[in-house]
């Protein structure tokens, strides 16, 4: 009877793509119909189709299966630590059976590849659309570090990786057939590895020697060490290609790709506040400038389609910025605590004002005479779509606060008949609204996806019957319920914490 | 581990006293003692400026600070707008903080207790120089000894040059430096990290070294020196692979003044010298970005 919310949607050509936890659907834009659905193999069909598996996903064994095996390594040869941490590694066993839950995703300017990024095995699958909305998983890589945003450059060839260490990495979009052959040391410096290592197998030498290390006990290990023969093989990369690009030290947060002047650049926010603009490709390691001034983690960036030199961000702060990006100036800031505030308290009046969390920005054009830009910010755990208008002044008006009959989850935004827009919603039809953990009566139906038509004077809803026709899935474990907050709403995570203790 | 209790009573004794007597002796590093790892990747309780237009830096060079213009003075036409600043006037904007004469153009990143910066000091006295550590303690003995050696040498403007400050130069370097300010940036005897998952930890890495080519102008010179040959291989290595350094030849190294301060004065640098230690220094120069 109920559904699980969706987490992320995409416009991939005319079909819409969401992925509901680990499964993905499709539906027709236009008429909001079910096309298709997606769901990755359990564990039991790993088992039995496992060969077939190997050779659709040309670059090694599933990730899941690759996971798995590592962490009995690991405690195998850690098979004298403590209990507590072997009761850890057991429970990670565990997860690995689940089937991972998406992420993020991109698509390809032609439509024809989606791309979904699933968190637990830290995974870039490739999917191909058929026009009749059949999704086909044509390749699953999995990445060194898991992945927090994707984008594919506009000729559809490469995909973008930034991720939770602060790496960003371009592949192409499918794997060379051949790649998989390629011994892994040719790929890794082909690749301009960034960690090479010696080869396995190699006896091992400690890098430091009599001469650097000063200390008793210090030099106790080190002969510990040279003692020591069984050394756990470190963890190699992956032997598809795969190229570093650029780097932060921090968790990169958003990233995108853009042209200016006929030169492209690569654009990259992290949770320490800063906003990197680099050269595009093959130029990527040379960094242009910064757009500094926000005082706590960023979670979004946005350019607008048409207004290439304004860049909007917004993270876990009281206003949106709006950036000259090229020159790095900060041209104006909006106000959004108020309005998310209002927002929360016209549902209940004694709700607590506290920092909003920007959990997306999208840019739509009305239809209508000025056929104004619109921005529309979406916030963690609030019931409703703030909509500004970019003005010529480069400043954002708040224009109109559109609620919603549950959280705010993803959008996605369709051009109908070239001019007009309309926009597609994710809400959390499991949780109450405003809340992240509390539950709906089972009674009270909600939709999962609300279509709105952006017109001058902002957004309207339509036909609710549009996308109404959601798989029904029965019932739901409470094993999946448990896990979704987490899934939903970790953007929040980002804040830092107030005194964390100061290390001596 | 927290030492014994009377340890830490005995540096708040030995910092609250010596605070306030206004002695010019020198601090004693027995007093700022702290573990040799910090973590690069944790969110210390740092402070650090939004952007270098919002970095104080008076405090720091006092010496160097602009006499007040007049009252009215226009404020900078290349300042960048800021609209809180109307709103909220309990943070110092860029228009009340005191500009210095001049930037900082040499950056020591993990200056440890400070030996290359004492030691620089004298020898470039007209740039000014800023040590960053990341150990609260260890920055804070810098901090002293600069002011010690500052108060020693009255009327000469000794040691007004330079400067110390606790940063987390992997995560905000560019919070404090603009593009192509340095001339300089010294790496020396860093953190080793052996552990292959530790790699990008260090402080040299492909992706960092985008960071470096950013805030030191084109001819401006990173030093790198370690006793660890491995570390030396890989900082030789990730440099060279990066197209915006190439490095400096032997010879022109061995003639530049700087080398040989790294080499004898830095606290590190010292220390393996009386254990007999190597030493390996490579020199590398910011090359001017390729057309665009």
């Amino acid at each position: 009877m109920a559904n699980l919310p969706y987490q992320c949607l995409q416009k991939c050509g005319d079909i819409l793509v969401a992925a509901n936890s680990t499964r993905i659907d499709s539906f027709n834009l236009e008429s909001g119909s079910l096309l298709s659905s997606w769901s990755p193999p359990t564990m039991g069909d790993l088992q039995i189709s496992e060969s077939a598996e190997l050779e659709e996903a040309a670059d090694g064994p599933p990730a899941k299966k690759r996971k798995l095996s590592k962490a009995s390594d690991e405690v195998e040869a850690q098979a004298d630590v403590k209990e507590n941490t072997n009761g850890k590694k057991k429970n990670k066993q565990l997860n690995v059976f689940e089937s991972p839950a998406v992420i993020t995703m991109a698509s390809t300017k032609a439509g024809g590849h989606v791309i979904a990024v699933t968190g637990e095995d830290k995974s870039i699958r490739v999917f191909e659309v058929a026009s009749n909305g059949s999704l086909k998983q044509v390749s699953q890589r999995a990445m060194p570090k898991r992945p927090c945003a994707v984008v594919i450059t506009d000729d559809d060839s490469t995909i973008i990786s930034a991720d939770k260490f602060g790496d960003v990495y371009a592949l192409p979009l499918l794997p060379d057939a051949t790649s998989a052959e390629v011994p892994s040391a040719e790929e890794d410096s082909k690749a301009g590895s960034e960690t090479p290592e010696p080869a396995a197998g190699r006896l091992f030498k400690p890098a430091a020697n009599e001469f650097t290390i000063h200390s008793v006990r210090n030099r106790k290990a080190l002969e510990n060490q040279k003692r020591q023969t069984n050394w756990p093989k470190e963890k190699t990369d992956p032997t598809f290609e795969h190229n570093l690009l650029l780097g932060h030290v921090s968790m990169l947060t958003d990233l995108l790709l853009t042209t200016r002047n006929g030169r492209k650049y690569i654009i990259t926010a992290d949770r320490d506040e800063h906003i990197r603009i680099s050269r595009g490709m093959p130029q990527a390691h040379i960094i242009e400038g910064f757009c500094l001034g926000h005082t706590e983690f960023i979670s979004r960036l946005c350019i607008p389609a048409g207004r290439d030199d304004i860049l909007v961000s917004g993270g876990g702060e009281d206003e949106l910025y709006i950036w000259d990006w090229l020159s790095g100036k900060l041209l104006s800031k909006a106000a959004l605590r108020n309005h998310v505030d209002s927002a929360v308290r016209d549902a209940s009046p004694e709700a607590e004002s506290k920092k909003p969390t920007v959990s997306g920005i999208y840019h739509a054009k009305a239809s209508g005479q000025d056929s104004r830009d619109l921005i529309i910010v979406s916030c963690e755990a609030v019931p409703a779509l703030f909509v500004y208008c970019l003005t010529a002044q480069k400043t954002l008006e708040h224009q109109q606060t559109v609620s919603l009959p549950g959280n705010a989850l993803s959008v996605a935004i369709n051009t109908v008949g070239g001019a007009s827009q309309m926009l597609v919603v994710s809400v959390d039809c499991i949780h109450k609204p405003r809340s992240i953990k509390e539950r709906r009566e089972q009674t009270v139906s909600c939709p999962s996806l609300v279509a709105l038509s952006v017109t001058d004077d902002g957004l309207t809803e339509v036909s609710p019957l549009l996308f109404a026709a959601v798989k029904d899935e029965g019932a739901l474990s409470e094993k999946e319920l448990a896990k979704l907050p987490n899934l939903l709403y970790n953007i929040e995570n980002f804040r830092k914490r107030e005194g964390a203790p100061e290390e001596e | 581990m927290a030492g014994p209790a009377n340890k830490r009573q005995k540096r708040e004794e030995y910092k609250s006293t010596s605070r306030t007597d206004g002695t010019t002796e020198l601090p004693k590093k027995k007093f700022y003692r702290q573990r040799a790892h910090a973590n690069p990747f944790s969110d210390h309780q740092l402070t650090y400026p939004s952007s270098p237009d919002a970095m104080n830096w008076g405090p720091y060079y006092p010496a160097f600070v602009q006499q007040l213009p007049e009252e009215n003075a226009p404020t900078e036409p290349s300042e960048t707008v800021d609209v809180s600043t109307t709103k909220d006037d309990s943070t110092l904007t860029t228009n009340q903080i005191r500009k210095l004469t001049q930037d900082v153009e040499v950056a020591d990143i993990g200056c440890g207790f400070g030996g290359l910066l004492v030691a620089l000091a004298p020898k470039l006295p007209n740039t000014l120089l800023l040590g960053m550590e990341i150990r609260m303690q260890v920055s804070e003995y810098v901090q002293e000894r600069i002011k010690a050696l500052r108060a020693q040498n009255p009327g000469t403007g000794l040691y007004q040059n330079a400067a110390c400050l606790r940063a987390n130069t992997m995560k905000f370097l560019p919070n404090f430096f603009k593009k192509d300010q340095l001339s300089k940036i010294f790496l020396c005897f860093p953190d080793p990290h052996f552990k292959a998952r530790k790699h990008k930890a260090r402080i040299v890495s492909t992706t960092l070294n985008s960071e470096y080519a950013y805030v030191v102008r084109p001819g401006g010179i990173v030093y790198t020196i370690t006793d660890v040959e491995d570390l030396h291989n890989w900082m030789v290595q990730h440099f060279e692979a990066h197209p915006s350094f190439e490095r400096v030849p032997e010879d022109e190294q061995e003639a530049d003044e700087c080398v040989q301060v790294m080499r004898t004065e830095t606290e590190e640098g010292k220390k393996v010298e009386r254990n007999k230690g190597p030493k390996y220094v490579a020199l590398f120069r910011r090359k001017e970005d390729p057309p665009w």
